[in-house]
């Protein structure tokens, strides 16, 4: 079963950057993306616990620095911590609750984007804070709420049919 | 107690991670290059699945713009040929310029030729009906110092005279009209003789040149200019070539048919002659 586990975080990493990096491309509204692959690692470290979650988002965050950050892992880092910080709430994380996970998710990606903007702005001596908020953050974690569902839904749907089976056999 | 434990193990795996990306972070800062091959190899693994998917999103994404766009593309048409007739429009302005700026310095060439003459520009602003200008309109007038009996040509030679100047433009009798009588002479042999205008004879394309010497050895190719003895018209300005002599019935005179050397059908600009010829007028002395 570990094989069979193994293969659907790699698998759903692998998609979820290609999603997050090609076809949500298209997808711009208003020039904001959707962040999934901070939606993928959340999800995990909601449902599976803070080891898988820190897992992913070691992959997810290696994976972005990979393609498009310039310092290997700054990314992955802060994927790390927030797969670690998100794992504590899976003690309160029912399989049947939605509001949690959403509100955690949206709560995340602006988190996220005010950490991105403290450590690659403010840092840089842009604080320009309300117009980055107006354009990018509030935008991005609105879509990111939005999107969070089905990913949220598809994902704690394989892992409980995943049960399942572990459970039969 | 199990709880405990696997906290623990979270705590630790965090500290892994954590010291991981340190160490990613501390190498690629320090050592950038060392890293370099991991990246290679992550590219040249997801860089082909994003490029298929990457694709099939274009495709998908193509497709819904090609279906949207059926009726944008109409719309854009329309606008688009608006924008061609008004080009094209512009385009036909500028050509005309062109063809105008030929003419213009084809004029000043001749304002060169008649130097010893002043002259002024003017354009043809209307004309009588039909397609000889017999007689037309220029937009100079008395405010620009025009006066009755100046001349005027054109790029070709001898166009007309003008008759009557109002403040802003003059009307011009041009030599082909019916009424017009041009003294003129042959510049090699020096023979008078007058210019008979005719927009009869016009529309076969030649004027009437009547009182020719018989003794003038007038032929074929000789160039007609206004004469010395003219009252109006100032010396030496083309008329035309001779094409055809010749004898009268009475034999006592020749008739030319004349060719004039100004395209009457096509005039626009012409040049006015602002020398008046200093005529005396010898019925006044004799009647004195």
């Amino acid at each position: 079963m570990k094989i069979k586990n193994t293969i659907f975080y790699v698998l759903s990493v692998v998609i979820c950057f290609l999603l997050q990096t090609s076809v949500f491309e298209f997808l711009k509204l208003n020039d904001v993306m959707p962040n999934i692959l901070l939606i993928l690692t959340v999800s995990f470290a909601i449902i599976k616990g803070q080891s898988v979650g820190m897992g992913i988002g070691f992959a997810c965050g290696l994976l972005i620095d990979i393609f498009s950050g310039d310092v290997m892992g700054q990314y992955a880092l802060l994927y790390v911590i927030i797969g670690f910080v998100n794992g504590c709430f899976h003690e309160y994380f029912y399989e049947d609750e939605v509001l949690l996970p959403i509100a955690l998710l949206v709560a995340n990606s602006f988190i996220y984007s005010l950490l991105i903007f403290t450590f690659f702005f403010v840092l840089r001596g842009r604080i320009n804070l309300l117009a980055y908020l107006r354009v990018v953050m509030i935008p991005e974690a609105v879509y990111t709420g939005v999107l969070a569902l089905p990913i949220f839904y598809v994902i704690s749907m394989i892992n409980y049919r995943m049960k399942l089976s572990e459970k039969r056999s | 107690m199990r709880m405990q434990k696997r906290k623990f193990d979270s705590r630790h795996y965090l500290i892994i991670f954590i010291g991981v990306c340190l160490l990613f972070i501390g190498v690629s800062v320090f050592a950038g290059g060392v890293l370099s091959p991991i990246k290679n190899l992550a590219m040249n693994v997801l860089a082909p699945m994003q490029k298929g998917i990457n694709s099939f999103g274009n495709g998908v994404f193509s497709w819904n713009e090609e279906k949207k766009t059926t009726k944008e593309l109409k719309d854009e048409n329309v606008i688009l040929k608006e924008k061609l007739d008004a080009q094209k429009l512009q385009n036909k302005v500028l050509k005309q310029d062109q063809v105008e700026l030929e003419r213009l310095e084809k004029l000043l060439k001749l304002k060169s030729k008649y130097k010893k003459y002043n002259s002024v520009g003017a354009r043809v602003i209307s004309k009588g009906s039909g397609n000889w200008f017999d007689i037309f309109v220029i937009d100079k007038g008395s405010k620009d110092g025009m006066k009755v009996n100046m001349n005027v040509i054109s790029e070709g030679g001898l166009v007309g005279i003008v008759y009557e100047v109002d403040k802003n433009y003059s009307k011009v009798r041009s030599i082909i009209n019916d009424t017009s009588m041009v003294s003129a002479m042959f510049l090699k042999t020096n023979d008078k003789c007058i210019v008979k205008g005719s927009l009869d004879t016009m529309d076969n394309g030649y004027l009437e040149v009547v009182y020719i010497d018989k003794s003038a050895k007038v032929k074929k190719g000789d160039e007609l200019v206004t004469s010395y003895i003219s009252s109006k018209f100032v010396e030496g300005i083309t008329i035309g070539t001779v094409y055809d002599v010749e004898n009268d019935s009475t034999k006592l005179t020749k008739t030319a048919k004349v060719k004039p050397s100004v395209d009457f059908k096509h005039l626009k600009e012409v040049l006015v002659i602002t020398d008046l010829k200093n005529s005396v007028s010898i019925d006044d002395t004799m009647k004195e």
